[in-house]
């Protein structure tokens, strides 16, 4: 008996011993998963939504979240001294959400007004050279400025970091997982935005006027609707919902606040969009979700077993390129989406 | 027969429009063989090159008035012209003794413009509810809106909540029309109606602008004949860019050297 017993206690031991490793690893995973899904979303949904009501692919989506970090990050070190109470930081952390949703919504409704509005009509060559013409120029200007102020534009601002509300840095134990603070918001505020779009498109006169008029914008406009004005409000909050996507990346160790943000939050809102399909609401919050859950899932390999620093970025490539040969309008795209 | 509201011929369209107005957007080619249409019948200015600049179309309230031609003649662009959608080159258009000409589609249509539109255009991923729920102006009630469409399209209620892209053809067109009903609209705009549909739902559609045209003033573009004379009390015969001929539909028949002439093949 005793050999064998010893053979079965071992391996019942090994057994248990690697249940536990592989639980927590998993609950590490979901939660990182879900914080990813949670920023992805974030940046998508504006784009996915601009695309499907006005057909134009915004280049400078990213753009609009690396100023938005930039934005939040000045608002909270201009504000928070070594002195501030924990309160008074998380105000103003709430504050610079604010802030930075509301100028980077009105700096999104100018920019439509002024130079998206006159190319509607063109073909989507010139939506796209015309986009890329604005990363090209507010990248820049966001590199002049860093680099006045004595920075590095290539690398995450350190000073930043340290104004985050206690909460966002402290850590927290879920089911033996050690998670900080600040990915448990993202996935709140993700969950938030992802149920306020859902009942804005789907509960509200406007929302009603954005589902029709990304189908049909010039029967829209012959009920009636002032589809022009559709487009500046969805570009306007689409710009502003990438503001706040920024603000929290700006602490987020996974990325922080730089110039390159913008190119690196383009390129996942873009694999996002045409993986969910392009225009569609529902396909950019399962395909969010789709490569969070890649992006955590491909980390944790890459930490634990394979040391390929590219692999999450690979993985995910991969997932959009086997979506696109098997669905080339995304899993819940229309054949046809841009409305006018 | 007319049917003057209040005892009095009130105008409440007037076209002029340029004939160059329906030519491809490129312009410069294919004049030729290229339709031009014009709503009209007195050419009043010489205008861009050979073609003239007509005018007097006109549309009085409570008639249902039919723009007859061959395909191509320019009718549906009259259509867009009013309201906006191809804006007049040249031209104009008065709506209530108002010009409307260079006004934004929607403004128009808040003037109490409303269009059934060739191929239906429904907003296919909107059920039905929805689709008569957008067509209803702000300012209104939707419940009144949904009981309006209803009463009058009764087989539209068993249907409400699903998505309009799932109806038949003829579910679709009265849908069409229902959502200019409830536009709570002093002119609709009917463009072939009849397109596309088996020949007992067109004369459900056709007893749907019936019942729509006792309130609302209708002008109406129709291919065939025989309903378009049925329907309206007046038509205007259009080709090559030009009215050429108009007049009460009574007694008209295809078989009048004229019509015969502008309308076969």
């Amino acid at each position: 008996m005793s050999a064998l017993g010893a053979a079965l206690v071992s391996a019942d031991l090994l057994l248990q011993g690697g249940v536990v490793d592989l639980f927590s690893g998993l609950v590490g995973v979901v939660l990182d998963g879900l914080s990813k899904a949670a920023l992805f979303v974030l940046i998508a949904s504006g784009l996915s939504l601009i695309f499907g009501l006005m057909g134009v692919l915004n280049f400078a989506h990213g753009s609009l979240t690396m100023i938005g970090a930039y934005l939040g990050g000045v608002v909270m070190v201009v504000a928070v001294t070594g002195e501030t109470g924990g309160l008074t930081r998380l105000v103003l952390f709430f504050l610079a959400i604010a802030a930075v949703f509301g100028v980077m919504t009105a700096f999104g409704a100018a920019m439509e007004r002024t130079i998206i509005r006159p190319i509607y009509d063109r073909a989507p060559l010139f939506q796209i050279l015309l986009t890329f013409g604005v990363v090209l120029v507010l990248d820049e200007v966001a590199r002049i400025v860093v680099e006045l102020r004595g920075m590095q534009p290539q690398s995450d601002w350190q000073a930043a970091l340290g104004t985050a509300p206690d909460f966002l840095a402290a850590w927290y134990e879920i089911a033996g997982v050690s998670i900080r603070g600040l990915y448990l918001f993202e996935v709140l505020v993700g969950a938030l935005v992802v149920t306020a779009i859902a009942a804005f498109l789907t509960r509200t006169r406007y929302g009603l006027y954005i589902r029709a008029g990304s189908e049909d914008a010039e029967m829209a406009q012959a009920l009636g609707i002032d589809i022009r004005q559709a487009f500046t409000v969805v570009f306007g909050v689409g710009a502003g919902l990438a503001g706040v996507a920024g603000v929290m990346l700006m602490w987020d160790p996974r990325y922080g606040a730089s110039v390159p943000l913008g190119v690196e939050t383009l390129l996942i809102g873009f694999i996002v969009v045409i993986i969910g399909g392009l225009g569609s609401f529902k396909g950019t919050v399962v395909a969010a979700l789709l490569v969070g859950f890649t992006d955590a899932t491909m980390t944790w390999v890459f930490q634990n077993h394979v040391s390929f620093p590219g692999l999450p970025e690979m993985v995910m490539f991969l997932v959009l390129v086997g979506v696109l040969v098997v669905r080339p309008q995304g899993l819940f795209g229309l054949a046809e989406v841009g409305g006018h | 027969m007319r049917l003057p509201l209040g005892g009095r011929v009130v105008q409440l369209l007037e076209l002029r429009l340029a004939a160059d107005q329906f030519v491809d957007t490129l312009g410069e080619r294919h004049l030729a063989e290229h339709r031009r249409a014009v709503v009209g019948v007195r050419p009043v200015l010489p205008a861009f090159g050979a073609f003239p600049f007509l005018d007097e179309a006109d549309v009085e309230e409570g008639e249902v008035v039919a723009l007859i031609g061959r395909n191509g003649v320019g009718k549906t662009t009259t259509l867009r012209s009013i309201l906006g959608l191809t804006p007049p080159r040249e031209g104009s258009v008065r709506f209530r003794g108002e010009d409307v000409t260079g006004e934004e589609t929607h403004d128009i249509a808040r003037r109490g413009v409303g269009w059934v539109p060739e191929e239906r255009r429904m907003f296919t991923h909107l059920t039905v509810d929805e689709n008569v729920r957008i067509a209803t102006p702000e300012s209104a009630n939707v419940p009144e809106a949904f009981e309006t469409a209803y009463s009058t399209f009764p087989e539209l209620e068993d249907h409400r909540g699903k998505e309009a892209g799932d109806l038949s053809g003829g579910q679709q067109q009265m849908v069409a029309i229902a959502r200019g009903l409830v536009g709570d609209n002093d002119l609709l705009l009917v463009d072939e109606p009849s397109e596309g549909l088996a020949p007992l739902i067109v004369e459900a559609v056709a007893d749907a602008i019936r019942t729509v045209s006792e309130e609302t003033t209708v002008l109406l573009v129709e291919q065939n004949f025989p309903l378009a004379t049925e329907l309206a009390d007046r038509y205007y015969l259009l080709d090559h860019g030009t009215v050429v001929d108009a007049g009460s539909t009574e007694g008209v028949s295809r078989d009048d050297e004229t019509i015969r002439r502008y309308l076969s093949a």
